[in-house]
């Protein structure tokens, strides 16, 4: 089985203790772990271009078209699955980042998108519902949480390596590019220096060190 | 064009965006009290801040320790429920005087604070009842 890079837009430790997401707790205790930073603006594409580029990528707009794959996904030769840096999202599945779709209908397509492409190649994918569904109804967190972990709890027992992150924290408000500047870093790989953040282009590196060793 | 002019429509008109920036402006020191519910504490600051609260909480805390980006917003509740207590947040690295001074060895680490001297603290990403029983017990 190949590496995975999931990330979970808008996850957030602050919202550990509140939720209480039971798979996502036991993954903080035992997986090596760390504190994303990034600070504004903290535009989907922007960030995740970070991750795909290997350096920092600065903007506040989804790009029109992606015409050259980013170097990551070609350097690895990764299956990309819902990114957002284009909207709809880029890679299979394509959906429209916006709050029609429910947690529950792209957390499971999503899941079974990444399990049939991981036997063979390694896999770059993307939960978005958080972002996209917390700025519009804070009230759903804890709710959207639940069915975030019960789909982690489901995906990655069958994994056996991968890196988890948010590029940025929860939605503060409605505007796009409003969020916390702490993420979430929980894998299975450590880090080299774990008593710093971790930034958006090092997750990159270490998915790219990593898809070289499987 | 000057026909079209209408003075009570322009006097409407600049009543109504005044409203709105009063509104704004109204929103904005709304959202700085809540921020500041938790004073961000450093060297300069610290010792007066713990001087000049009967019973002062203090979070010492680092960008990097993710059980205290767990425990922060537990520290904020507190703060608004308890609006006599002083809370305030220090980050270990930017302020290592601060954390040796009070033999902070790791990270989050709540120290309580009464008439400026440390009387107990809590150490690890705790629930909310941890922190509050020892508040609830200073203030009797």
């Amino acid at each position: 089985m190949k590496p995975l890079l999931l990330g979970v837009d808008g996850l957030s430790y602050s919202s550990f203790m509140k939720c209480n997401p039971r798979f996502l707790l036991t993954l903080f205790s035992s997986a090596f772990r760390g504190v994303v930073v990034n600070r504004k603006p903290q535009h989907p594409a922007s960030s995740w271009m970070s991750v795909l580029e290997m350096r920092d990528i600065s903007g506040n707009s989804f790009y029109i078209k992606v015409e050259e794959k980013p170097t990551l996904i070609k350097e690895t030769n990764a299956v990309a699955i819902n990114l957002p840096i284009t909207n709809p999202t880029y890679g299979e599945l394509g959906f429209p980042y916006d709050s029609n779709l429910t947690a529950k209908d792209e957390i499971d397509k999503v899941i079974e998108a990444i399990l049939d492409s991981l036997e063979e190649q390694p896999v770059i994918a993307d939960i978005t519902a958080i972002d996209r569904l917390v700025r519009v109804n804070l009230q759903a967190k804890c709710e959207i949480y639940k069915e975030v972990d019960d789909g982690l709890r489901k995906l990655l027992r069958k994994v056996d390596d991968f890196i988890l992150f948010s590029p940025y924290g929860e939605p503060k408000s409605d505007k796009m590019c409003d969020h916390e500047d702490y993420g979430v870093y929980l894998s299975t790989v450590p880090r080299p220096n774990e008593h710093d953040t971790v930034k958006l282009p090092e997750i990159g590196l270490l998915f790219k060190r990593l898809a070289s060793q499987s | 064009m000057s026909s079209d002019y209408d003075p009570e429509l322009e006097e409407l008109l600049k009543k109504k965006i005044k409203q709105i920036m009063n509104t704004s402006k109204g929103m904005q020191e709304n959202q700085k009290t809540q921020e500041e519910l938790v004073a961000h504490l450093d060297s300069n600051t610290f010792d007066n801040f713990i001087k000049s609260h009967k019973v002062a909480v203090i979070d010492f805390w680092a960008e990097w320790c993710a059980p205290c980006i767990m425990l922060a917003p537990i520290i904020e509740e507190l703060a608004k429920d308890y609006p006599q207590v002083g809370f305030g947040k220090v980050n270990s690295d930017e302020n290592q005087d601060i954390a040796a001074r009070y033999g902070v060895m790791s990270l989050p680490t709540v120290i309580f604070f009464k008439n400026g001297e440390p009387v107990d603290e809590v150490i690890g990403a705790v629930p909310r009842e941890e922190i509050e029983i020892r508040i609830k017990e200073l203030l009797k």
